[in-house]
Order: C-alpha cells, then sequence, then structure tokens
C-alpha cells in the first residue's frame, strides 16, 4: 500500500513538475490588440500616435462629433430649433427640465477629461521625442487641446464669465496632472472658479502659440491656437485681445473666404478653414444615434431628423441669402435650409443643409468667425468702418444684400453671427455673452422670453462625477 | 462517464476478488416494476468495494463473503439493500425513484451515492429536460432547482438565461455558474456582438443530457476552485450501456402565443388623450399638435400595433437515437432536429445536432472512450429591446396610422417611429453556430481500487452572425447596410486524475483523488461591416461599395493552471469526513496574485444508521451534513489587471489612447497589478430525511455565502481621465435557506407523487466604496446595506388633486412638483424574496401525468418604457389603457398626472412604473399514455407513448406589463440591473403533441 502511494505521489509530482515548467509562460497572456501602459509612450513614434489619439478623441460624439456643436443650440433652442427626436435627454435640455443624470451633461464631462488627460500624459511623455521641432510641436498641440477642451467645460458647465464674479463663480476642476496609476486616477478635485479655468485656458493657448508652426497639416497651427483664444478673449468681453487676434489671423494666416458657405461643409479642409475635425465614412462620430447628420438631417433614410429649423429663425435671412431657404427638398435646394423627406416626419419641416452626411468634416473654427469677431470688436471699439466691411464680406459671399452704414449696428452684427454661425454650436454661448435673453412665441401666440441667466442654461455637474467626489459643488437649480 | 468509471472499477474488483478465500458465488437478476431486466444496475457488496453491474437482461454474478448484503443502485432508482442469506440467488426488483435519496450523483471529478454526500447538490434527470419546447436545458428545469434561480429574461429564442445559484455573488463579475460537460469546462459565456446575449447551451441537444447536477455548496464545488463560487453545472451525456440495442424515435408538434400582451390605447382613445394633452399644452386645435409630428387627426384607422410584433409560433422535434452495445463496446447515437418558430415577428431557431459517445474496454484494466457532438443552430434574431427593430417597439405607434399604406398597400412608412416590420421584408439578422463538444480519455487501472484516468476535451465553438438591413430600412438608410461577425473559439481542457478506493478493517472507507489539470481557451473573431449596396438583392459585404468601421479582427484568451485533490472518509458507512482543494493559477490574476489556493472540509452523519434509528419504523434514512469552504470566481475580463492603450481613429490616421478596447468600444479602465480571484467562504448546514420508506422525503440547507475582495468596478472621478478600476474591494454576503420535499402519497396501482421547494436567499452589500449607479433612466443601483441592485431613485407621490401635477417625495417627506427636488430613496428590491416550484405527477396503468409550477415571490419589476408608454400623453407614443385615468378636473383623485403634451408632468425617472414581479406560473402539463405491451404483440415496435404538454400555461401574477419573468439585458449585461422591463419580448405559452417510439 505503502509503496503504491509513494510512487503515485512520484508521478503526480513528476507530471506536476513537467506540467508546470510548460505551462507557466502559459499564464502570461498578452493582450492581442493593445499594449501595455508602461511601454506605450516611450518612443516618438508613440507619442506621435498618442498626439493623432488626442484629435480623435475629439471627434467623439461626445466632444466635436455631436455634443459640443449640437447642445448649444439645443439648450436654448427656443425660437431656433424644435427638438422632434425620441431622445429625453435632448428634450430635456431644449425644455429646461434637465436632471443632474442627463447622459448628455455625463458624457461631455467625462470625454473631454479623457482628453485632457491624454494631453496630460503627452505633455509628461515628451522627453523621449528627440526632435526638437516636434517635441515643440506636440506639447503645442497637447496644450491646445487642453485648453480647447477646459474652455468648452467652463462655458457649458460654468457660468458666463464676468469679470467681476469670476473670481467667486465655479468653473471646472483643471486636471494638469497625467494619471499613470490608481493613486493618480483617484485623485478628488475641487471645481477651480470660472476666473481660474480662464487663466489656464489662456496660458495655455499663449504657450501653444508659441510652440505651434504656423502651418500643420489639417492639425492645429499656431494660427489655429490664435482664433482659439480670439473666441475665448470674445466669449470673456475682452475685446481689445479679441480683436488683435482675429486681426492676426485674418492678415497672416493664409486663410481665405470659401466662394460658398455651402462648400464649407461638402468638401473638405476648405480654404477658409482654422480647425477642422477629419473624418471619413468609416471613421465618425456616428450614423444611428449619434452624429451630427445623424439628428440634423433628415434626407430619405439619412437621418432621424431630430433637429427641426424653426421658420421664425429662417425668416431672418433676406430673400437673396443662401445661407436661408427657398422651401425646396435637399435635392432640389440652391439654399443651405431644405425641406425634409425623411419618411416618419412631417413633410415640409426645414432642416440645416450644413450636415447631410455622415461622414463630413466638422469645421469647428473658420475664418468668417475671425471676421465676425473683428467687426464686433471693432465696432465695439467705435470702428464701425471696419466692422461694415467685415459683415458685409459675410453677407455677400452668401448673396444677401450688403448693409448700409446706417444699418450696422451691434444687433446687425450680433444678428449676423447668428445667421452665418447657425447650428455651428454658438447660439447659447453668444447669448450668455451678449446677455440677451431667449424669446419666441408660445404655441397660442403669446410671446414668451426666458431670461439667460436662467440656471437650467448651465448644464449640471454630473450626479455620479458629485457622487464620487464629493467635494464638487453642483450647480444651482439641479 | 463517471458511472462508467466505477463500473469498471467494480469490473476490476470482483476480478481480483475471485482469489479471496471463503467467498462463494452468487447470481441474480435485477428487474423494474414491469418486470423487465435493468441493464447496468450496479450491484455492490455492502461496506466494500467488490461489486458488479447487470447484464442487458438485467443478470449478474457476483463473488461475496458469507453473510453479505448487496446494494442494488442505478440512477432513476431506488437503490435496494437485500441480505444474501444462504441462497445463491438474488432476485431484486428496483422501483422507480420518486425520491431521489440513495441515487448515484455526479460530482466534480467521480462519482458519489447520494447518502455518502457531505455536499449540497441538487440532481436531476433525463426525464426532467426531455421533450420540453425549449432551446436550452436550464430552461427546462425551471421550478426543479431549489437554490437555483432560472430566470429566462425574455421571450427571445435562444436568449441568455440569468442563473443565480444561491444569491448573487458578485456585483461586477460573472454570477453565473460555471458549466462541466462530461468533465469539460465550457464556453458558457456569450460571444455574440449584440448587447443582449445569446445562449451558449443552447448548441447542447436537452434529448442527449443523462443527468444535471449542481453544486451548491463549498463542499461540492471547492474542488473547482476560482470558478467555483458562482455554483458549477455538471451535465452528463447519455451512455450507452451493454445489452440489446435500443432503438428511439421522437416527435412532436405544437403551437405558441405570447402569454400576455400589454394593452394599448386604441384610435379613439388615442384621440381622446392626446387632443386633451395637445389643448392643455396651449394649442387651440389639437389638430395641430398631430400635423406637427405627422399624425392625421381625421385619421380613420384603428391599428392594434400590440398584436403586429406578435404571432403565433411552433415548435416541432425530431428525434432518433439508438444505443446499446456488449461487453467490449458500449454506444450512444442520436440525432435530433429541432424548429422553432417564435411568438416575436422575425424570430426562430432551429438547431440539429448529432451525437455519439462511445466506450471500449481494451482490457479489463484500459479503457478509452470517445464522446463527440456536433450541432448546427440557425438563430433568426430578434434586434434589442432598446432598438427602433425590436418588433415590441411597435407598440409606440399610434394607432391612427395604419400598418400598411392605404395606397400601395405596402408597409407603411410615414409612421410617427419607425415601422420595423421593414426590417424583415428588407433584412436579415441571423446567427448561425456550429458547435462540437468533445471528450477523449482513457482510463487504467494497475492494482485494485486505482483508477488512472487522463481526458482530454474540447469545446469548439464557431458563431457566425450576419445582419442585412437593405436600403429604406432604418438602419439601411439610403443605400443599405451589412455587417458580418465570424466569432471562434477553441477551449480545451485536460484533466490528469488518479482516484484511489480501499477500505481498512471493514470500517474505514477512504476514497482519495488527485489531480491535475490545464485549460486555455482562444477566441478570435473577424468582422465586416459595409454600406452602399447596389440594391436589395446584393447582401454580401462584397457588394457594399463603403467598408465601415465595424469592420475588425481581434483575439482574446485565458488560461488556467490547477491542481485538486480530495479525500473523502467514511467510518462504518455512518460518519463521513471529506476535505478537498485545489491550487489554480490564471491568465487573468495580476502578477502579483496569480495562483490561489481553495478547498473545504465537511462532515456527515448518517444517523439512521445508528443503532437507535436503525429499523425504527417511521425514520429510515436521517442524515445531517455541514460543510465551510473557500471558492473564487475568476470571471472578470481577461486583461483586466493591466493598463493599456489602444488605437483610436482619426479618419484615415490610427492614433492611441490609455484605454481598454473590447469590439471598438473604449474603457477608461487603469490596471491594477494586484487584481485577483474574488473569495466567497460558504457554511452550509444541511439535513436529508426519509420518512415512511422513503413515502416521504426531504432536504433541509441553511447557507451562509461571504464573499469578500469583490471584483469591483470602482468608479474613478472623470476628472482624472478614467471612469473605473477593477479591484479586490468590498463585501457582499447572501444567506438563505432551501426546502424540498417529496411524497409518495399513493402508492397502489395508481401511484401519486408530489413533491415542492421553496429558498429564500437574502443578498446584501456589506461594505462597498462608493454607490454603483447603473444610470440612464434605470433605477439599479449597489449601496451598502442594501441587496444587489436595489431600486433608488425619486418616489413618486401621486397626483396634485388640485393641479394636476405629478408629485414626488422630497427628503423631509412634503410633496414637490419639481422633480430636481425630490429626494433620492429606496424604492424596491428586484430580488425575490423566495422562488421555488411544485411538481406532481400521477401514474396509472399506461397513463402518466406530470405537473411542474413555478413561483417567485416579492421582487419589483420596473417599467423602463413607462417614461415613455405610461406618461399621460408626453409625446406621441401610444399609451398603456391605465393613463386614461389621468387627472383632469380640481380635485380629482388619481395617480395619473394631468395630460400636457411635451410638458413631462411625470416623465421624471422614479418610482411610477416601479410594481410588484410576483408570479405562480403553470411551467409545464404533460399527459401520456403508454400502449399497453400486449398490444405490440411480437411486432419490432417494444414501446409506443403519446403525449400532450403544455408549457407556460398559465401565469398568476399582478404584473400589468407582458411578462414578468423579464429582465431585459438592453441596458448592458450589468449584474446589477435587474428586474428591469424595456419593450422586453414575453415568453412563449406552447401546447404541443408527441410520440415516442421504442424499438
Amino acid at each position: 500500500m505503502k509503496t503504491i502511494f509513494s510512487r503515485s505521489a512520484v508521478a503526480l509530482t513528476l507530471g506536476a513538475t513537467l506540467a508546470l515548467t510548460a505551462c507557466e509562460k502559459q499564464l502570461d497572456l498578452a493582450p492581442p490588440q493593445s499594449v501595455d501602459a508602461t511601454t506605450a509612450l516611450n518612443s516618438e513614434a508613440k507619442v506621435g500616435s498618442a498626439v493623432i489619439g488626442l484629435y480623435a478623441k475629439l471627434d467623439e460624439p461626445s466632444l466635436y462629433g455631436t455634443q459640443l456643436i449640437l447642445v448649444p443650440d439645443v439648450l436654448g433652442g427656443d425660437g431656433y430649433v424644435n427638438w422632434q427626436g425620441s431622445f429625453t435627454t435632448y428634450r430635456e435640455l431644449i425644455r429646461r427640465t434637465t436632471t443632474s443624470i442627463n447622459n448628455i451633461a455625463e458624457t461631455i464631462w467625462r470625454v473631454a477629461y479623457q482628453d485632457i488627460n491624454q494631453a496630460n500624459l503627452v505633455i509628461n511623455a515628451l522627453e523621449v521625442v528627440a526632435s526638437k521641432d516636434l517635441k515643440a510641436q506636440y506639447e503645442g498641440e497637447a496644450r491646445f487641446v487642453r485648453a480647447d477642451l477646459l474652455f468648452e467645460l467652463v462655458r457649458l458647465y460654468g457660468k458666463q464669465y464676468n469679470a467681476g464674479t469670476a473670481s467667486t463663480d465655479l468653473g471646472v476642476p483643471i486636471s494638469l496632472t497625467p494619471a499613470q496609476t490608481l493613486e493618480d486616477a483617484a485623485v478628488e478635485q475641487p471645481r477651480a472658479t470660472v476666473a481660474q479655468v480662464y487663466q489656464q485656458v489662456i496660458t495655455d493657448l499663449q504657450a501653444a502659440i508659441k510652440l505651434l508652426p504656423p502651418t500643420n497639416g489639417f492639425r492645429a497651427s499656431s494660427y489655429t491656437a490664435k482664433a482659439l483664444l480670439a473666441r475665448v478673449y470674445l466669449q470673456q468681453g475682452n475685446y481689445a485681445e479679441a480683436l488683435t487676434l482675429a486681426d492676426d489671423v485674418i492678415k497672416n494666416s493664409g486663410k481665405s473666404l470659401s466662394p460658398t458657405l455651402q462648400a464649407v461643409f461638402t468638401n473638405r479642409n476648405s480654404s477658409e478653414s482654422l480647425f477642422e475635425i477629419q473624418q471619413n465614412d468609416q471613421n465618425n462620430a456616428g450614423t444611428s444615434n449619434n452624429g451630427l447628420a445623424t439628428f440634423y438631417a433628415n434626407i430619405d433614410q439619412l437621418g432621424r431628423g431630430d433637429v427641426q429649423v424653426l421658420g421664425s429663425f429662417s425668416n431672418q435671412y433676406g430673400p437673396t441669402d443662401v445661407r436661408g431657404t427657398d422651401s425646396l427638398t435637399a435635392d432640389q435646394t440652391k439654399k443651405l435650409i431644405y425641406i425634409g423627406t425623411g419618411p416618419t416626419r412631417a413633410p415640409d419641416l426645414l432642416r440645416s443643409g450644413k450636415w447631410t452626411s455622415y461622414g463630413q468634416n466638422i469645421p469647428v473654427i473658420r475664418l468668417a468667425e475671425m471676421y465676425l469677431i473683428r467687426a464686433e470688436a471693432s465696432f465695439r471699439a467705435g470702428d464701425s468702418e471696419t466692422a461694415l466691411a467685415d459683415v458685409n464680406r459675410i453677407r455677400t459671399r452668401s448673396n444677401a444684400t450688403p448693409l448700409t452704414a446706417d444699418e450696422i449696428s451691434l444687433s446687425a452684427i450680433l444678428r449676423e453671427r447668428q445667421l452665418e454661425l447657425a447650428f455651428e454650436g454658438f447660439r447659447i454661448h453668444d447669448l450668455k455673452r451678449t446677455g440677451t435673453n431667449v424669446t419666441y412665441t408660445a404655441t397660442d401666440g403669446t410671446p414668451v422670453t426666458i431670461d439667460i441667466t436662467n440656471p437650467r442654461f448651465v448644464l449640471p455637474v454630473p450626479q455620479r462625477e458629485i457622487n464620487v467626489n464629493p467635494s464638487l459643488i453642483q450647480n444651482a437649480s439641479y | 462517464m463517471k458511472q462508467k468509471f466505477i463500473l469498471t472499477l467494480v469490473w476490476c474488483l470482483l476480478l481480483a476478488s475471485v482469489a479471496w478465500a471463503q467467498t462463494r458465488a452468487i447470481s441474480g437478476r435485477v428487474v423494474g416494476s414491469d418486470g423487465a431486466g435493468l441493464p447496468g444496475v450496479t450491484v455492490l457488496e455492502r461496506g466494500t468495494t467488490n461489486g458488479t453491474s447487470s447484464n442487458a437482461n438485467g443478470e449478474f454474478s457476483l463473488t461475496v463473503q458469507p453473510g453479505a448484503s448487496l446494494v442494488v443502485s442505478s440512477i432513476g432508482f431506488e437503490s435496494q439493500t437485500v441480505t444474501v442469506g444462504s441462497g445463491s440467488t438474488v432476485n431484486v426488483t428496483l422501483k422507480t425513484s420518486a425520491t431521489q435519496l440513495n441515487e448515484a450523483v455526479v460530482v466534480g471529478y467521480g462519482t458519489q451515492s447520494k447518502a455518502d454526500l457531505t455536499g449540497s447538490v441538487t440532481q436531476l434527470t433525463a426525464r426532467d429536460v426531455e421533450n420540453t419546447p425549449v432551446v436550452s436545458f436550464e430552461q427546462a428545469i425551471q421550478g426543479k432547482t431549489p437554490g437555483v434561480v432560472i430566470n429566462q429574461t425574455s421571450g427571445k429564442l435562444g436568449a441568455g438565461l440569468q442563473i443565480r445559484v444561491r444569491g448573487s455573488s458578485s456585483v461586477t463579475a460573472s454570477n453565473q455558474p460555471l458549466y462541466v460537460i462530461d468533465g469539460i469546462p465550457v464556453t458558457s459565456q456569450d460571444v455574440s456582438s449584440d448587447t443582449e446575449p445569446l445562449n451558449p447551451l443552447g448548441d447542447l441537444n436537452p434529448n442527449d443530457i443523462e443527468s444535471i447536477t449542481i453544486l451548491k455548496d463549498a463542499s461540492s464545488s471547492a474542488i473547482y476552485g476560482s470558478r467555483a463560487s458562482n455554483g458549477v453545472v455538471l451535465v452528463t451525456t447519455k451512455k450507452g450501456r451493454q445489452g440489446q440495442t435500443k432503438v428511439n424515435v421522437g416527435y412532436y408538434y405544437g403551437t405558441s402565443s405570447a402569454t400576455k400582451k400589454r394593452k394599448f390605447l386604441n384610435a379613439a382613445q388615442y384621440k381622446e388623450l392626446f387632443s386633451e394633452a395637445a389643448i392643455n399644452a396651449g394649442y387651440d386645435d389639437p389638430a395641430d399638435a398631430f400635423t406637427e409630428n405627422g399624425l392625421d387627426y381625421d385619421s380613420p384607422y384603428d391599428e392594434s400595433w400590440v398584436d403586429a410584433g406578435l404571432r403565433r409560433g411552433y415548435v416541432t422535434q425530431y428525434d432518433f437515437n439508438v444505443s446499446g452495445g456488449d461487453a467490449k463496446t458500449r454506444f450512444y447515437l442520436s440525432t435530433t432536429y429541432n424548429d422553432q418558430k417564435g411568438i416575436i415577428v422575425g424570430n426562430r431557431y432551429r438547431r440539429g445536432s448529432a451525437r455519439l459517445n462511445l466506450d471500449h474496454s481494451i482490457s479489463d484494466k484500459l479503457k478509452v472512450g470517445l464522446n463527440f457532438s456536433l450541432t448546427r443552430s440557425v438563430n433568426d434574431r430578434v434586434p434589442e429591446d432598446n432598438d427602433f427593430s425590436n418588433p415590441i417597439q411597435l407598440n409606440a405607434l399610434p394607432p391612427i396610422q395604419p400598418k400598411y399604406d392605404p395606397i400601395t398597400k405596402q408597409l407603411n412608412q410615414a409612421t410617427l417611429y419607425y415601422n420595423n416590420l421593414l426590417d424583415l421584408q428588407n433584412g436579415m439578422n441571423r446567427a448561425g453556430t456550429y458547435r462540437s463538444f468533445s471528450t477523449a480519455y482513457l482510463t487504467y487501472q494497475p492494482i485494485k481500487g486505482l483508477t488512472l484516468r487522463t481526458e482530454t476535451g474540447a469545446d469548439f465553438l464557431n458563431l457566425n452572425e450576419e445582419l442585412y438591413r437593405a436600403a429604406g430600412t432604418q438602419t439601411g438608410g439610403n443605400s443599405g447596410y451589412g455587417y458580418n461577425n465570424q466569432v471562434q473559439v477553441i477551449n480545451y481542457t485536460t484533466n490528469n486524475t488518479a482516484t484511489y478506493n480501499f477500505t481498512l478493517h471493514e470500517d474505514h472507507s477512504f476514497d482519495v483523488l488527485g489531480g491535475f489539470s490545464f485549460q486555455r481557451s482562444d477566441t478570435k473573431q473577424t468582422s465586416a461591416e459595409g454600406r452602399g449596396f447596389p440594391n436589395s438583392e446584393f447582401t454580401k459585404i462584397a457588394s457594399a461599395a463603403i467598408k465601415t468601421a465595424g469592420s475588425a479582427s481581434s483575439q482574446s484568451g485565458y488560461s488556467f493552471i490547477s491542481y485538486f485533490g480530495r479525500l473523502n472518509y467514511a467510518f462504518r458507512n455512518k460518519y463521513l469526513v471529506s476535505g478537498s482543494i485545489r491550487y489554480d493559477g490564471s491568465s487573468r490574476f495580476g502578477k502579483a496574485n496569480r495562483y490561489g489556493t481553495f478547498g473545504a472540509g465537511s462532515l456527515g452523519w448518517l444517523i439512521s444508521e445508528e443503532s437507535f434509528l436503525k429499523d425504527n419504523s417511521v425514520v429510515n434514512y436521517l442524515k445531517l451534513r455541514g460543510s465551510y469552504g473557500l471558492t473564487g470566481n475568476a470571471e472578470i475580463g481577461n486583461y483586466a489587471s493591466r493598463s493599456l492603450y489602444s488605437a483610436i481613429f482619426y479618419a484615415d490616421q490610427s492614433g492611441i489612447t490609455p484605454a481598454t478596447s473590447v469590439n471598438g468600444v473604449l474603457t477608461y479602465a487603469i490596471g491594477n497589478p494586484n487584481l485577483s480571484w474574488e473569495s466567497t467562504a460558504q457554511t452550509d448546514l444541511g439535513l436529508e430525511f426519509g420518512l415512511f420508506k422513503n413515502r416521504l422525503s426531504g432536504e433541509i440547507d441553511v447557507y451562509q455565502k461571504n464573499t469578500r475582495d469583490l471584483l469591483l468596478n470602482r468608479q474613478l472621478p472623470y476628472l482624472n481621465g478614467y471612469s473605473l478600476v477593477t479591484e479586490n474591494v468590498g463585501k457582499l454576503r447572501n444567506r438563505g435557506l432551501e426546502i424540498s420535499l417529496n411524497g409518495l402519497v399513493i402508492d397502489k396501482a395508481v401511484k401519486w407523487n408530489v413533491g415542492g421547494n421553496i429558498s429564500f436567499n437574502r443578498n446584501l452589500i456589506t461594505e462597498l466604496v462608493d454607490p454603483i449607479v447603473a444610470g440612464g433612466n434605470t433605477l439599479a443601483q449597489v449601496r451598502e446595506g442594501e441587496p444587489i441592485g436595489v431600486f433608488y431613485g425619486r418616489k413618486y407621490a401621486g397626483v396634485d388633486p388640485e393641479t394636476g401635477d405629478a408629485l414626488y417625495y422630497t427628503a423631509d417627506g412634503s410633496k414637490t412638483n419639481n422633480p430636481a427636488e425630490a429626494s433620492q430613496q429606496k424604492l424596491g428590491n428586484p430580488n425575490p424574496k423566495y422562488t421555488g416550484g411544485v411538481t406532481t405527477s400521477v401514474s396509472w396503468k399506461g397513463f402518466d401525468f406530470s405537473a411542474v409550477g413555478q413561483f417567485v415571490y416579492g421582487n419589483d419589476i420596473y417599467n423602463t418604457a413607462g417614461s415613455y408608454q405610461s406618461v399621460n400623453g408626453d409625446y406621441f407614443d401610444n399609451q398603456t389603457v391605465d393613463q386614461l385615468k389621468r387627472w383632469q378636473n380640481p380635485g380629482d383623485i388619481t395617480n395619473v398626472p394631468q395630460a400636457r403634451l411635451y410638458a413631462s408632468n411625470g416623465t421624471a425617472v422614479s418610482s411610477r412604473w416601479i410594481s410588484g414581479g410576483s408570479f405562480f406560473r403553470g411551467k409545464n402539463f404533460t399527459l401520456g399514455y403508454t400502449l399497453p405491451k400486449t398490444l405490440m404483440g411480437e411486432s419490432v415496435l417494444k414501446t409506443a407513448r403519446l403525449y400532450v404538454t403544455a408549457q407556460n400555461l398559465f401565469t398568476i401574477t399582478n404584473y400589468d406589463g407582458y411578462d414578468p419573468e423579464v429582465n431585459s439585458a438592453t441596458f448592458g449585461s450589468a449584474n446589477y440591473i435587474l428586474g428591469h422591463d424595456f419593450y422586453t419580448p414575453p415568453l412563449a405559452k406552447t401546447f404541443l403533441v408527441g410520440i415516442n417510439l421504442g424499438f
């Protein structure tokens, strides 16, 4: 009996030992389509891939792929657009019944910080980039993306910048440390003030302007950073700085207005494009539940036709203005607002012709905006001549009647911004910075005014984020 | 296979024992209650391992010690102990087991008699799963499994099931048990690309199953170590037995319909409610509101869209099997074809399968065998619940819009939401599977009692998903859409064991097991996706102009290396001791924690063997047992311990981002090198009894499972760029009570058997860093001090009688009409208070009748679709009929707020749509008639049985939705989103007639 035991034991041990050595490495299975973080950024080429990743993130539906363009037009959309879709998250935004668990508010926040962290990781990994030019470019691009997203976040989740209260108004947390370990990733942080966030945005953009080359393919150049900074200063009410930068971009960037506005959207990287999200039919923000064409377009089966352009807005275009409508369908119209033809939507509803293809590029900053910034800032500085010329440059391009010297006014310039930049994510930000209330006519014919300081024009800090980071203070009314 | 294992063992012992002195030869015959010889019955000399098994005619011979007793047993029959006495012939009649007290039970890497078992297991036999109109066997055993809750989740054919053995042991890792078929762990997790899972176990033909054993406590399951915490389901397929060749032919046909349909407004009611809603929203002419949404206020139509998504289905099955063999070679061969046309339009499941199980004795000491099966299944799937293409979502369409366009007579495309019947006309959504479960083994018995066994098994799964939507459908857009996904999972295992049985000084019986196991699973996936087809006749992606982002290939895998051992010891067959241990290593665990040790110990006391109870007229069997042990759960995803970078695309460039990528979905999870398995310590105390010669028998178990090191996805602040980390934090507890009883009420010409079981499980999260909020439109949360998946959120306070506003409770208990001011509180519990089933069977002459009832009590269901379909006309979705009770005038007392179009009056996610989910279901009723033998005469036909079955005949419930057995998987397969209904299809009610012929 004993011998049997011992023999079996020996046999088993022997077998087990053999098996162990043979199999031990079988336990070390590396993931086939990912790489380990410890070696992911250890060469120049790899850091370069991470920089492309920064832009790819910007195309996610939660950022410029959809939300950063769509949400500012849906928030305060009364009198402008109607949300017809079934997604209650958007309906809450337009009706100001948003709750702190609104998924859109959560995902913009989440994805923006993912990209901000990626920018931090790129900056942290720069020492392996041997080429001096490339190193500066990568840092500039990372700081540009970080600044851009912090700016978008503070505009959406904080109150409008107000010099008097910006140092006490709550903005968003500023994340500048790359998270590489669990400890880094678990750090809790309170909201910085609106002033602090703007300061960080300006610091990053000023650095980026110095670091970035004047041309950089379809990626951010020093002029992209200047253009964004002009937008930031305008939002802040710092018109002098906005004017200087817009003027610099117009004169020196080498960009020129595209012959038609339509071409800016149907072609890729037009001559007036200062920053444009690159998409194609394969890689885009979405074709069924996300994507700008998904929500705006309504051309037979293309698009859901969830955003309807209201007549009260399209009526503001003059009869010759190609940015307006001729009440024809997409395949017949010569204008930028067309009649939808999707089978599940009522006929005769207006749709924006800016977003009509799932794979189209998404212009984020274009030269026309710089002209309008220069116009507004010049006018505010008393230079109505420049203002008139700039506005008319935009108007004549689209065959709208030029304004006369008598007609130029601040409200005319602001209206021109709305007409030119409609459905490109400018509306609520412009209303907020100019203190313009939302007005519309109710279904029963009575005029309604919603004060622009209504707290529901500010997105809620995601409840989920407050749950895990209790130092965050929720916005008013949520 | 395990039975063979023991049979061979006893053959071997028999030969060896011939040489012993003072023995004598006896012979005999074992017959069933019908007098026919029973082959393959185990005949064992009591207290020894000396034994044999009966031949084809039920005859056996054995050499035994003087004064010996024989234990005669076979699966499905009551064991008998007979004293040999002075004669040399022993004839035994075995009774069909009504109580299953002494059957042989399949356990991990072996078999044991139920009497000797110190663990808690539930075993079911072929009769429980045969000829039931289901896709996979788990659906057939509902109501028969104390301690195991089986939820079908949806009426979609082949949909993944939710199975919980003694409660949910994990919050984020899998809660599904480990499935082992013929000794080989198989792929039981969904590998399809859809959000909603397919059930890979549908590839096993239920008619091939000989037994299903569910290992519930640590004592029985710890031998499976790091994968045992959720219980282990051992499936053994049928074997050939020595004897005359048996041929069985079976056929059934039946029709099915929905168990229930929810009731929605008709055209007149719809117009009434929405006109009122429009007027209340400020419209002068309600027709304007209709027109804005493309609705015709004066429409003459009254369409019942609920009926458009459901239909009458059918089930049919052809079954053929042959079994038999001789002393050298035994075989079981089967083929089956099963065809089910689902009750949901477009849903159909077909399965053809073949199996060959072969055992051959090379010599008395050496045996080989092969189990081989091949299955082809084709599932025409229904889109996930949260998809406009889901036919159940048709119920949202206004009744004033017709199904067919009155002019073109084609399907109406101008509907409020997509008329998804177009998908069926112009598309397909098919999952085709090839599956093979195979095992080959070799056993060798060098000396008496010692068996060396090596087995290698492969589970080969090939899934081919094909989705096509032509131009003009919603997904197809203007040019058509196609997707094809090919998944191949190769999962192979080798088990090498040594078992040694011996008895020392007659009183001490030992059963020792030692072994080594290695498993490796590799999944490879290739998909193609395209848009731009010439026309609807071109359906393959070769014809697509644009290959889109779903085109990809990927790979994933895991491995386990395990060493294990078990010792069973019995003293005088009264005092039982058992211990098991397993040392597991896995590629899934962090480098710092790659190996873990698991084990369990248990004690049993067969009180009825004590002198004071022996030959007691009332109590004939009484056993007390207890166990304690540690098991693990390793189902955490294959690479969760690592921080990873994956590719991300920017037009025609590719970049990287610090995230893991699964099917193109990026998850920003940071790695954790200390990640390890989840540990569950389980204590079980059980009592088994048989009274009045086993006329009344039963089993009671109490248990407590404490799970620690929960593999939790701890949520991280988004602001640092990561969403979560998988950590071993958190604790939970399940405790419960299981009672099962079985009584043979009448045992005469009429036999009447009644059984029942009831299980109570209480789940409690005992330690959790942060609450987990599922979010979206769900109410599911995980919170410390609450059971998993607790419903948590705003509490609906009804309607303000003065204004018609929806009200919610605030923190101080007052009511507000502003949902933002409502406080977050506990609203309900999706976990049932108790579950169980009742069974009864009656047989008289050739007639047999059986009935199974299933009940679930005390759980809550949240109708997530309520905010669209039961929301007092907030938007133009058709509403459930209860919305007609809306508030209209000051003073109205009702729960339904005033109808106000677009006004979000009562739309907030809240307890408004929670209702009780208790139900009692008449699960299965079968009436059969076996033709008398005399009728057969000398024909080749030996047996013939005709039967009728009603499945899900009735459901008693207060749930006002489609079906209370619901658990939509559309919000992701998170373990804690429980009891959510979202346009989820009901189960089918099926009536069938069948025939089985034996030759």
